[in-house]
């Protein structure tokens, strides 16, 4: 596996022969796509996201604003595609954090073991009776709400799920004899953990993290809907769900319509892609849903 | 079996002591001046720090835990600043609201999930097809949307929703108090009318809130039928000359039924989260709503209180369901992990 990957690294079309056959062609294309958007999108459509023109509040769709306008007059599609991208980016790097710290967490409390273990085994527990949400409330009230707060609490929540997936790799890792006849052979714990434990719990991890962007995305856009998350005007879709819900029961439909479908797609496309690595890296269903 | 509950209860203790230490940590380090938010800006400087000597903020952080803890284990959960009412009382009336709301959304996505599951589970393969895409959308949907798109659709353009907002359209009066679920009481009061207009204004958010739950567990439960078809049971059920539908409905769901009875349970702590948001977009009158209010007003003791009913529910929940287990399956009791 791992030397199937490092000879295909730099070879785009083996690559794609590999994702192909691992069943993920579909869902590769619809990232691909949704990173264009996100990022090329506001160079294409050049509309400014923040520029305020009352004379054209709340228009409904049109040929010059595809998604209509807002309350300020600004264009809906702009702020959709900036929208695109802050999620893109807060999600990622919040879940990629929570990955890094998780999987240093889990190792040292996996091979350190004993009381370690336990009292730092409580306190991710304890973080795991915590929904995103809460802890993204309680962190924007302590450092001021915006993408930082949202992004930590992702993160913070998260590491439990990294760091208990990692740990129970070094655990099952000690119990195996080829560790020990690694170890009889004089091999150091650092020439253990990358050539052995890294590889191992790489797949779980992958899996975890394609599902924690999900779970990423929402969480920041519900932080964003109840007025903590990103602020103003900054295009967020949780944030711009929130300020066209006024307008919702007189028929303006698209202010707050229109970006909750963009949430679903990028949510949509992360689980999909998590499910597809799982059922690829595991075709017995041996990680979990 | 002793040492199991023992040392299970103990690891529930360890989580709730962390619990109640980051929601109180979390809450002290923020910069507002909680003094100042109920005196106002024009208050003067002596009688803010007079109330902050008061109210304890001055403090060291140790006592003020200590003395926060010890008036939470006498049930003294504090006066929330902002309304002037103790924050027990307010929760006792409150939480009735969002326990209906998380049983009615739990109840209905169970009655979805199960028959799902285990369609999916079945032969046919669009019907597997469909309810993963019903899965996924289900989980991918924000559920603040989703309550927004159903306000659009069933009160905005079809008009056959009530308002919403509260729990009862204007004109109705609660129920006499019983269990504090409008819906039981009317029922138990004879208020037919009254159980109706109740049982509308539910029917929203409880879709909104059940939909997302309806999707995880109707997966849970493809899986779990699909395991056990593979049983003896139900060959043995199939050379009987069962038909297709009476193994699967007869044999199949009620043996699969049991790992998804447990995760919704699991899942009811998830919901007090959930329940925040949507009781946002519905104005319902729960816990949910009282805490999205305190947290945007600064007010520390209903969020803190919040955070631990949330955080009690979810331990006991999770001891409930290990010692269940432990119960069930001795092989989890003596296994060291």
């Amino acid at each position: 596996m791992t030397d199937h990957r490092e000879r295909s690294r730099w070879n785009p079309k083996e690559m794609w022969r590999a994702i192909d056959r691992a069943g993920m062609k579909g869902v590769t294309i619809a990232i691909i796509i949704f990173i264009a958007v996100a990022f090329l999108g506001p160079l294409v459509w050049t509309d400014s996201p923040t520029q305020v023109n009352l004379e054209d509040a709340v228009k409904a769709p049109s040929l010059a604003h595809p998604f209509g306008t807002d309350e300020y007059g600004r264009d809906v599609l702009a702020r959709f595609l900036g929208g695109a991208k802050l999620s893109l980016i807060v999600g990622v790097c919040s879940v990629l954090a929570a990955a890094l710290i998780g999987m240093v967490i889990g190792s040292i409390i996996g091979l350190v073991g004993g009381f370690t273990d336990g009292v730092i085994g409580r306190m991710l527990d304890g973080i795991l009776a915590f929904p995103a949400l809460i802890m993204g409330m309680a962190l924007a009230l302590a450092i001021g709400p915006g993408a930082l707060a949202a992004g930590l609490a992702v993160a913070i929540t998260g590491i439990p799920w990294y760091a208990r997936v990692v740990r129970s790799e070094v655990l099952s890792l000690r119990e195996r004899e080829f560790i020990d006849a690694e170890r009889a052979l004089g091999a150091s714990r650092r020439h253990i953990i990358i050539r052995h434990l890294i590889p191992a719990v790489t797949g779980g991890v992958a899996v975890q993290a394609s599902l924690g962007v999900a779970y990423a995305v929402l969480a920041i856009a519900a932080l964003g809907f109840i007025g903590l998350g990103v602020q103003p005007p900054t295009p967020e879709w949780g944030a711009m769900i929130t300020e066209g819900r006024t307008y919702l029961t007189s028929g303006q439909w698209w202010m707050s319509i229109i970006p909750g479908f963009g949430i679903l797609a990028l949510v949509t496309i992360s689980i999909l892609f998590g499910e597809a690595l799982r059922d690829h890296l595991d075709p017995h269903g041996k990680l979990h849903f | 079996m002793a040492s199991f509950i023992f040392k299970r209860v103990l690891a529930t203790v360890a989580v709730l002591f962390f619990a109640s230490v980051i929601a109180f940590l979390l809450l002290r380090i923020s910069p507002g001046d909680p003094a100042r938010q109920v005196l106002g800006p024009q208050a003067s400087a002596q009688a803010v720090e007079k109330l902050r000597d008061q109210m304890g903020v001055n403090d060291p952080l140790p006592k003020q835990y200590v003395d926060y803890m010890g008036d939470i284990l006498q049930g003294d959960l504090g006066i929330s600043w902002r309304t002037r009412i103790p924050v027990k009382d307010e929760l006792t009336t409150r939480i009735p609201a969002t326990l209906e709301l998380g049983l009615y959304a739990i109840a209905l996505s169970i009655i979805l999930a199960i028959p799902l599951g285990v369609l999916a589970a079945g032969s046919r393969r669009w019907i597997d097809r469909s309810s993963r895409v019903f899965a996924v959308v289900g989980l991918g949907t924000p559920p603040f949307w989703l309550g927004l798109v159903l306000i659009l659709v069933f009160f905005t353009w079809l008009a056959i929703a009530p308002p919403p907002f509260g729990r009862l359209s204007e004109g109705y009066l609660p129920p006499p108090h019983v269990t504090g679920l409008y819906t039981v009481d009317a029922l138990l009061a004879g208020q037919i009318n009254t159980f109706f207009n109740a049982l509308a204004h539910l029917a929203l958010p409880a879709i909104t809130l059940g939909l997302p739950l309806a999707a995880y567990l109707s997966r849970i439960m493809r899986r779990s039928t699909a395991d056990v078809f593979r049983l003896d049971f139900i060959r043995t059920a199939r050379a009987k000359g069962a038909s297709e539908r009476r193994v699967m409905f007869r044999h199949a769901m009620p043996n699969a039924m049991l790992p998804v009875l447990t995760l919704s349970a699991l899942y009811f702590g998830e919901l007090l989260a959930g329940s925040l948001l949507v009781e946002a977009v519905f104005g319902w009158p729960g816990v949910g709503g009282y805490v999205s209010e305190s947290v945007l007003a600064q007010d520390y003791a209903p969020v803190q209180g919040a955070i631990l009913l949330g955080a009690l529910t979810y331990c006991l929940l999770n001891l409930g369901a290990d010692l269940l287990y432990g119960v069930v399956d001795p092989r989890i009791r003596t296994s060291k992990s």
